[in-house]
């Protein structure tokens, strides 16, 4: 029944087993910069690695702007939590709730005026406490208003 | 009180049935697809080059860390029961191929064949959406079990010595007790 009210209460951009809230509206110039809180949500009981795992054939948390528009000038994730799971040795630097990543992007002298929407894509491998699942990526359309 | 002491053993029962062995009634097994994967010599490899053997399938991945807990497990049954007719096969799903793939079986030695996966084999064994997954195949590879995610070891081993007919059982505490297994004819 969660499961089926999910995409009624969170009207987001749903891929797997982490779900991107619908960003609001930025507004900016041509050639100015904007900041993108993007917010994610994980289904609960699974984490997804941090954008810099300890162990290197993890795959880590990744995003990525579409360059056409605007240059992505920064990205900051949040501080991760250190997890011990039934198949770690190690604890593991992962994400287990909401995820904000907060983005500083330059928009082109030539990006187009008027309501567009720059493009974001997440890559994250997800796993429970006893299966991993293959990486996915989830898109995002950030709303901008551009003069 | 009667019915909360019923309702507690019914519980006890249907846990103690879910750890132990639990290989499909033989009418119960569908055939497992072949297939033609290359393995880190470049050779090709088909599940059928194993006629007669009872093969571990299992998938997994090098970013996978259940699959990593379970390989030591797989290379010692590897050891244990290759002389009984029984053989691992590992699949790797990683993307990345051999570059990521080589480093870590080389690092862990395992002992049994590691093959390059694919979406096609992966889709012919209903889609491996997760990791691991692993099929023990009978002699004949017909399905015999399938397990999704990190299970015991001991639940892997019970079932590989039915499959091989073995009369003994692994209990779920890691010791040895005693069961009454029949020898399949597969």
């Amino acid at each position: 029944m969660a499961a089926l009210l999910l995409p009624v209460l969170c009207p987001g951009q749903i891929s797997g087993y982490l779900t991107a809230d619908n960003p609001p509206r930025l507004f900016a110039k041509r050639g100015g910069v904007v900041v993108s809180k993007l917010r994610f949500r994980l289904r609960p009981g699974y984490h997804v690695n941090s954008n810099a795992p300890k162990d290197p054939s993890l795959i880590p948390l990744r995003l990525t702007w579409d360059a056409g528009t605007a240059k992505t000038v920064s990205l900051e994730f949040p501080p991760p939590v250190m997890e011990r799971y039934a198949f770690s040795e190690q604890p593991l630097s992962v994400y287990t709730e909401n995820i904000v990543i907060t983005s500083r992007l330059q928009l082109n002298s030539n990006a187009p005026t008027g309501s567009q929407a720059l493009l974001a894509k997440l890559r994250y491998q997800a796993c429970n406490n006893t299966t991993c699942f293959p990486p996915k990526t989830v898109e995002v359309k950030q709303p901008i208003e551009i003069r | 009180m009667k019915h909360f002491a019923f309702l507690l053993s019914a519980v006890t029962v249907l846990l103690a049935a879910s750890c132990a062995a639990a290989v499909k009634p033989l009418k119960d097994r569908k055939q497992a697809p072949d297939f033609s994967l290359k393995d880190t010599n470049g050779q090709t490899v088909k599940l059928s080059d194993y006629k007669g053997k009872v093969v571990l399938l299992n998938f997994w991945a090098t970013w996978c860390g259940p699959c990593k807990i379970e390989i030591p497990w797989f290379m010692e049954f590897e050891q244990k029961y290759k002389d009984q007719g029984f053989a691992v096969l590992g699949v790797s799903m990683d993307a990345e191929g051999w570059e990521v793939i080589r480093p870590y079986i080389e690092r862990v030695k395992v002992n049994y064949r590691i093959l390059l996966g694919d979406d096609v084999v992966a889709g012919e064994y209903g889609g491996v959406e997760a990791l691991p997954t692993t099929f023990l195949l009978d002699r004949t590879h017909r399905i015999a079990s399938v397990h999704e995610g990190l299970v015991g070891k001991d639940r892997y081993q019970n079932e590989i010595q039915e499959l091989l007919g073995m009369g003994k059982k692994v209990a779920a505490d890691g010791g040895t007790a005693s069961a009454r297994l029949v020898p399949r004819p597969d």
